[in-house]
């Protein structure tokens, strides 16, 4: 999309095209796809920014538009790094179901733009037109479901002491 | 007590001179109505037998005097009855009020709310309509009858006697009707009663209804109700209408009588025309005050029946007295003494059983045990919410069931789990309390003074309301007079902000420029970009003034603007159509939800015939949104860069036109102020109020606080900026001493019905203070923190812990175990008795339930 072209859209509309590319919305209806775009919201970070950080109160999904992101988990004072997200990277999606604290920490490596769904308006689209929204939320936990099995290969490729595994508390919660 | 008193004690007691009156202009005004009857044997015997055209003339004037006079009694008689009847009512409405306020607990959790404000508002309308009558109308008709009975008399003793003759049979007949209507009318109110109440149970219910699909077995439930209302409302209404066809049989028995008999007497030379026109009039008159004593009796009856089953539903004696009688409220020290105490409900279920503690002044007791295990009900009790019968609870040696609630008030603080938080200002909230007692002591003494300003900061301070209170503040739009005093500072203030902190504001405000279109503010202040204080040029009233159509013309605007407007309005239908009227999607659009019909049906219209061939009324509308559209906020349409050149001439040529302001000189304090340099002077208060300018040197009215000091709108999408820049000017405002002035403004803020407006925490902040506020010798706090985030629960808790140890009692229901380790001593409770007290380190050691408690929490 040119420069020209993308100023001449609303907004809504750079949103629904955003939103498409997504996994979990690419089989949603046009009305409900439209309503995730109006109540999106374009939130900007610096360098450095936290987004969120552990054990927070999560309420929103980010979709970066642009710029970059790191997730960590912390523990005992370390900092372990689990994954660098880039343009279209989708994160922090599972509190749009759900209430919790978050488990792992967002920072914004460069200055980055993005695009946000917060848990109530998306619980209010759900509640009204829940047949269509279902899919959504199946692709929604698929999706948590494969980047867990990646962030826990990352994990066992940085331990040092397989045996240690069975001593940790409480498990790591992600 | 109010509830048994009789419907008449009030007639009989209440207004009397006013009563009396009335009761004089009846009088009168039955004379009034007499004359006329003589007047008419008159005319037509004397006058008009006798050819006297000027006795005709008199006596008709004179009848038409009467006539006259005595409506001009009656409406005298009506108003004053009303105003009777209303006055009264208004007495028995807040002394019922008043008693209502006091009743137990108890009541009110068995009583649905809707019954108790139908009780009190359209059951206590009937029988106000009533008491006005209630002496005036029985004695008026009463007269009128025995007044015209004796009219008749006077003229022929036999006719009259026979007409009359009818009547006593209806006194026999309709009172019995009456009273077996009476019978079934109880019936019919509370089988109306019932029915609410099952329906309302039904909509309540109907998930479990739905889920269980037991359709047949609810609608039999309602079924039944319904038909038996159905009986009894045409029962009711056999003998509602058996009552009037009856008296109207014998109303029409007596003419036929009349007509049959006095013309014979005429025929037969013994009785005058004109004396038998008197007579039929005076007979037919007689109806009248007749029918209104029946009514009356039947309107007696239902007010009674409405009274009654008002008052009965009332009818419970208060738990505690309500003010001390010769002496003034006690000073307690708060030494609490709880021996044997227990509580019961419905007979079987043991609350609490043989509990008994010691706290002595100054000390802290936490509560703690499994859920159902009588905390709350022993804080209850000790707040004197419930009142008990076995066992004791002893403060400074006084039994506590025998203290005034004023003693209580004066003495007890205490925070619900789930605070309530009336409509009206955060102030009113924090102070609602002390308020109460002032209002309560003023009888008994000098009230306790309300606490100052500097007081409820602090204490807003103490229990983590700061940061909410100062953004209240600062999102606050001041009016002139609200403002004037601290102008100056802010002013000044702003320039100061702007020095220090441009490159951060400006990545998160866009500031107020006049040479550019701002994406943050509506099309409308884009336009005008100033406080508008003419009417004609307010966005409301805008289509009303023709002005505007030109001003838009004249800036080639006005084809732009409306297409603009139709794009919104076609996009938001589409968008919002399946959404229905949730306030909350309407947000983000320049439509407000009430409006969403109109605009259907004008984009239905255009879509047909396009916008410039819509009826001019639809076209403001288009135009009224267009002006409403904020390009930074509303996603649904763009402003093109000509568009946005072509509004920002539109506005230089109307800031000059007509606002008649300086321009220029705006223009050149916008750049010094951008430039971090000194704007210039401040604009003199009070020149061309009709219009202003966003100018650095001017205070901008119709923005907030918060917009007036950064000088420009928030960008929204700047979510950590905006964070970061409000604590950047909130240090600033510390630092030049205007934070406290902040937060006054901000305690100003309204919270909306219930406090929907603040957030479960804030809400909880509030009741904790209000209560801490009172400084009460005793603090009985009910799970108050448990919706508080970490940080705040332990600042109360400090807040607790230092500045109310040694000072006030606190009995505190606590959640999280971990504070309980601040506590002097701690009381287990399970299924209503004490399992265990001690300090915190005794019960871990001992390793009983406390322990268990602990450690169930942390696994």
């Amino acid at each position: 999309m040119t420069a020209e072209t993308h100023q001449n859209r609303s907004e809504l509309a750079q949103n629904m095209d955003y939103l498409r590319q997504l996994s979990p919305f690419e089989r949603t209806p046009f009305e409900i796809i439209r309503l995730y775009a109006y109540i999106a919201r374009r939130i900007r970070f610096g360098q450095g920014d936290f987004i969120f950080r552990q054990n927070q109160q999560a309420s929103r999904a980010y979709l970066i538009l642009s710029g970059s992101v790191v997730l960590s988990v912390e523990k005992s004072g370390q900092t372990l790094p689990l994954q660098v997200l880039g343009p279209m990277g989708f994160f922090g999606y599972m509190s749009l179901l759900a209430c919790y604290d978050w488990g792992l920490n967002a920072q914004a490596t460069a200055a980055t733009e993005t695009l946000s769904l917060d848990r109530e308006s998306f619980r209010k689209i759900l509640i009204r037109f829940p047949d269509q929204c279902i899919e959504v939320v199946d692709s929604l936990v698929r999706l948590r479901m494969q980047r867990m099995h990646e962030h826990m290969e990352t994990l066992i490729k940085n331990i040092k002491d397989p045996g240690g595994l069975a001593k940790l508390e409480g498990g790591i919660n992600l | 007590m109010i509830t048994q008193r009789s419907l008449f004690y009030w007639i009989r007691h209440r207004q009397r001179p006013l009563q009396l009156l009335i009761l004089a202009l009846i009088l009168v005004s039955i004379g009034l109505r007499v004359l006329p009857l003589e007047l008419q044997k008159r005319i037509i015997n004397i006058a008009i037998e006798l050819k006297q055209v000027d006795l005709l003339l008199l006596y008709c004037g004179l009848f038409l005097g009467a006539v006259l006079l005595a409506s001009l009694f009656k409406y005298a008689i009506n108003v004053l009855q009303m105003y009777v009847g209303q006055k009264i009512l208004l007495e028995i409405r807040e002394s019922l009020y008043a008693h209502l306020l006091q009743l137990p607990l108890q009541f009110f959790r068995r009583t649905p709310q809707g019954t108790v404000i139908s009780l009190l508002s359209a059951e206590l309308n009937a029988v106000g309509h009533f008491i006005g009558g209630a002496l005036a109308v029985p004695v008026t008709s009463l007269l009128t009858l025995l007044s015209f009975a004796a009219y008749m008399v006077y003229l022929d003793p036999l006719l009259a006697l026979i007409s009359l003759a009818i009547y006593p049979l209806e006194i026999v007949l309709i009172p019995i009707l009456q009273r077996r209507y009476n019978r079934l009318n109880a019936f019919r109110v509370d089988t109306v009663r019932e029915m609410s109440n099952v329906v309302g149970e039904a909509v309540g219910g109907i998930l479990e209804i739905q889920g269980n699909a037991s359709f047949t077995l609810e609608k039999a439930k309602c079924g039944r109700i319904a038909r038996h209302l159905f009986g009894l409302m045409n029962r009711l209404f056999i003998y509602k209408f058996g009552t009037k066809t009856l008296n109207n049989l014998f109303q029409n028995l007596g003419p036929f009588l009349l007509f049959l008999l006095g013309g014979y007497l005429v025929i037969h030379g013994r009785f005058t025309l004109g004396a038998l026109v008197a007579f039929l009039s005076a007979y037919e008159k007689v109806y009248e005050p007749w029918k209104e004593l029946i009514e009356y009796y039947q309107d007696l009856q239902d007010a009674r029946v409405r009274y009654e089953r008002v008052m009965g539903y009332f009818d419970e004696a208060p738990e505690f007295a309500l003010f001390p009688v010769g002496r003034a409220p006690y000073r307690l020290s708060g030494r609490i003494e709880v021996s044997d105490l227990s509580l019961t409900v419905q007979d079987q279920i043991q609350l609490l059983d043989g509990v008994s503690l010691d706290l002595a002044p100054g000390q802290q007791l936490a509560l703690v045990g499994f859920s159902g295990s009588g905390k709350t009900t022993l804080a209850m009790l000790l707040g004197q919410l419930y009142s008990y019968r076995r066992g004791h609870i002893h403060v400074d040696g006084h039994e506590l069931r025998e203290l005034t609630k004023l003693d209580v008030s004066r003495n007890i603080g205490f925070v619900a789990q789930h605070p309530f938080i009336f409509s009206g200002t955060v102030r009113d909230n924090l102070l609602y309390g002390c308020r109460a007692l002032a209002a309560e002591t003023a009888a008994g003494g000098p009230p306790p003074a309300l606490p100052d300003a500097r007081r409820l900061l602090e204490m807003v301070v103490a229990v983590g309301l700061s940061d909410d209170i100062v953004r209240f503040g600062l999102n606050a739009v001041l009016d002139r007079e609200r403002c004037e005093p601290l102008r100056a500072d802010l002013l000044r203030m702003r320039n100061r902000l702007h020095r220090q902190l441009s490159e951060e504001l400006g990545q998160a405000v866009e500031f107020y420029n006049v040479n550019r279109f701002l994406e943050h503010l509506r099309i409308y202040d884009n336009l005008f970009f100033g406080d508008v204080h003419d009417s004609a040029w307010a966005l409301s009233n805008l289509p009303h003034n023709p002005a505007f159509g030109d001003f838009l013309k004249a800036s080639d605007l006005d084809g732009p603007l409306l297409d603009l407007g139709r794009k919104l309005a076609v996009e938001t239908v589409a968008l919002l159509g399946k959404i229905g009227d949730d306030a909350f999607f309407f947000a983000s659009s320049p439509m407000a939800p009430e409006e969403f019909a109109t605009y259907a049906r004008i984009v239905r219209r255009a879509g047909k015939s396009g916008p410039a061939a819509l009826p001019p009324a639809d076209r403001m509308q288009l135009y009224l949104l267009a002006l409403r559209f904020i390009p930074g906020r509303h996603k649904l349409a763009t402003i093109s860069k000509p568009l946005a050149a072509a509004i920002v001439g539109a506005r230089q040529r109307f800031v000059q036109n007509v606002g008649h302001l300086q321009l220029r000189r705006c223009q050149l304090a916008t750049e010094h102020f951008l430039r971090g340099e000194d704007p210039g002077p401040a604009e003199e208060a009070g020149r061309n109020r009709d219009f202003s300018i966003y100018c650095p040197t001017e205070y901008l009215y119709s923005r907030s606080l918060l917009d007036n000091l950064v000088f420009g709108t928030l960008k929204a999408e700047q979510d950590t900026a905006l964070g970061e820049l409000r604590e950047r000017v909130t240090k600033a405002l510390a630092e030049n001493g205007l934070l406290d002035t902040v937060m006054e403004i901000g305690l100003d803020f309204a919270v909306g019905s219930k406090g929907d407006r603040l957030s479960g925490g804030q809400r909880q902040k509030i009741a904790i203070a209000r209560a801490l506020l009172k400084e009460t010798a005793v603090v009985i706090l009910d799970e108050a923190t448990a919706s508080l985030d970490n940080t705040s629960q332990a600042r109360i808790q400090d807040y607790i812990e230092t500045r109310l140890r040694g000072r006030q009692t606190v009995v505190a229901v606590i959640h999280r175990l971990d504070t309980a380790r601040a506590y002097d001593r701690i009381l287990v409770l399970r299924a209503g008795r004490v399992v265990e007290a001690g300090t915190y380190d005794n019960l871990i050691e001992r390793q009983g339930s406390f322990y268990d408690l602990v450690r169930g929490a942390t696994t």
